[in-house]
């Protein structure tokens, strides 16, 4: 429904369950001044009869009220609210205890003394929570998640934590922000794209600094192509290894392909694609059947295995880019629904190839080529 | 302005080689700029269907192409080269020094490919 431009929303509203007057009134004070109907409660019961009375946006729990656990009361509002969002808050909180909050669906678990200025934004990430599913999830890649958010079309910032620490945040699915140990914009981007480890957290979109600019695909295609110069930059055969696309020029330097370790990543970070080694002059006609080719993705049974062998459009990617340019390292071809890619690499011929359906789906094979062809490049640099 | 005119402002602002429009039915280039040798008539039958793929891989990766191509980029040692066939019956080529960062390319061909075909 789109409001009048004249009607104003209704102020949303909160209740703050605590046992401490102090808190309930600033927090009331605090909220308010932001355009929050908060209304108090000093026990579990009140705040259950409000839950009961009306349409509650967020409610603010203590864990350890009086008249029933918080825990118990979040709960209940699970139950009675199921719309309402729920912030929990303790004096000193154990890690049961944020376990217990999460589960029965706290958005976020406050220590206090309370910031209030935290408060705030947990109260602005529980009113962004009135859609779409919260939680855990793990095995997520940075990339993983920004091409989730990115599709979704989300408005957000998304947190880093770890060794390394920054912010990216998203408008309408738009790269428009990046920050990083006081860095912004593309470095910034370029050195999150780099964490392999660590956790994220999103807030709501609260600022305007726009540090990025352009597609988001291509401001990520960018990044992670700035990441792989950097590493290569960085690596001990930086001098010997020309720019870009003729990094095969020195096949000693390199060890040789590591198939478990490949299949590792694959099953990692593109399932459901297929990957195979091509030996074109093993694969002369009249040879035996799967001579010059072998396939090199997760084997076995995969559920997400698209492709049961070698789609056609490999050789013609093949033959194109014979005719394009002798010289070529890298080819892409986009047919039906189907993209190839071939990757020339220590003196080494590989294919990857996955079914696209969309635009969204070209990309992802697009970052998913260019990140395998940076992991056979870092591999068999390392001679691993 | 001219879609000559625009070819040249993309070649020469994006710091690419060079770049056509071609005409998918008669393989006429219908605008472009620094677009001689730009890509082979060889390359455009294969790419474009007239000729199927016969060589050592057709062997182990079945039989002909399943569809007609959407995009192609094939990045060598001195230069890659970024086609688009576009629904109404173009070609979108593209040649960019080896240096420059495929998304720009792809970016590049995408706004060539966006502008208006003129009369």
């Amino acid at each position: 429904m789109k409001l009048d431009a004249e009607t104003p929303a209704p102020a949303p509203v909160i209740v703050i369950a605590d046992r401490d007057a102090e808190i309930r009134e600033s927090v009331r004070g605090f909220m308010s001044a932001r355009g929050y109907c908060v209304e108090p409660a000093a026990d579990a019961d009140a705040a259950a009869e409000l839950l009961r009375g009306g349409d509650i946006d967020v409610l603010i729990s203590e864990l350890a009220l009086r008249g029933a656990d918080g825990t118990d009361l979040l709960s209940l509002a699970r139950t009675w609210a199921p719309s309402t969002r729920r912030i929990a808050i303790a004096a000193d909180v154990t890690s049961r205890d944020r376990d217990a909050a999460l589960r029965h669906g706290a958005v976020r678990v406050l220590a206090k003394p309370l910031s209030l200025l935290e408060l705030a934004d947990a109260i602005g990430l529980a009113r962004d929570c009135a859609d779409g599913l919260h939680g855990w999830m793990h095995r997520m890649s940075l990339i993983d998640v920004l091409q989730m958010y990115h599709l979704a079309g989300q408005s957000l910032v998304l947190h880093v934590r770890g060794d390394i620490e920054g912010a990216i945040a998203l408008r309408r699915g738009e790269l428009v922000d990046a920050e990083c140990r006081g860095r912004a914009g593309m470095p910034a981007l370029v050195e999150l794209l780099a964490v392999k480890r660590g956790q994220l957290e999103t807030s709501a979109l609260d600022h305007r600094r726009r540090s990025l600019s352009g597609p988001f695909d291509h401001v990520l295609l960018d990044g992670l192509r700035a990441l792989d110069e950097t590493r290569r930059a960085a690596g001990p055969a930086a001098n010997a290894t020309p720019a870009v696309n003729g990094w095969f020029d020195e096949p000693d330097a390199r060890g040789p392909l590591d198939r478990d370790a490949l299949a590792r990543w694959l099953g990692e970070h593109a399932p459901g694609a297929g990957v195979w080694r091509i030996d074109p002059d093993g694969a002369a006609d009249g040879a035996a059947a799967g001579a010059g080719i072998e396939r090199l993705d997760p084997p076995g049974p995969h559920p997400e295995r698209e492709l049961a062998g070698p789609p056609g459009s490999l050789s013609w990617a093949y033959e194109l880019a014979e005719l394009a340019d002798p010289t070529w390292t890298r080819v892409e071809l986009t047919s039906g629904d189907s993209a190839v890619a071939l990757i020339r690499v220590s003196g080494l011929l590989i294919a990857f190839a996955r079914l696209v359906s969309g635009e969204a789906m070209l990309r992802r094979f697009q970052v998913e080529s260019m990140r395998l062809l940076r992991w056979l490049t870092d591999h068999l640099e390392d001679g691993r | 302005m001219t879609r000559d005119r625009q070819f040249e402002i993309a070649v020469l602002d994006g710091g690419a080689l060079g770049a056509a429009a071609i005409d998918i039915a008669t393989r006429r280039i219908v605008a472009g700029f620094a677009h001689d040798g730009l890509v082979r008539p060889a390359l455009l039958d294969l790419l474009l269907g007239a000729v199927l793929p016969r060589g050592p891989l057709t062997w182990v990766c079945g039989g002909p192409p399943p569809s007609t191509a959407r995009e192609l980029m094939v990045a060598g040692t001195d230069r890659a080269l970024f086609c688009a066939v576009l629904d109404r019956g173009e070609l979108i080529v593209l040649a960019a020094p080896v240096a420059m960062s495929i998304a720009l390319g792809w970016a590049l061909v995408r706004n060539l490919a966006a502008a208006e075909r003129t009369p």
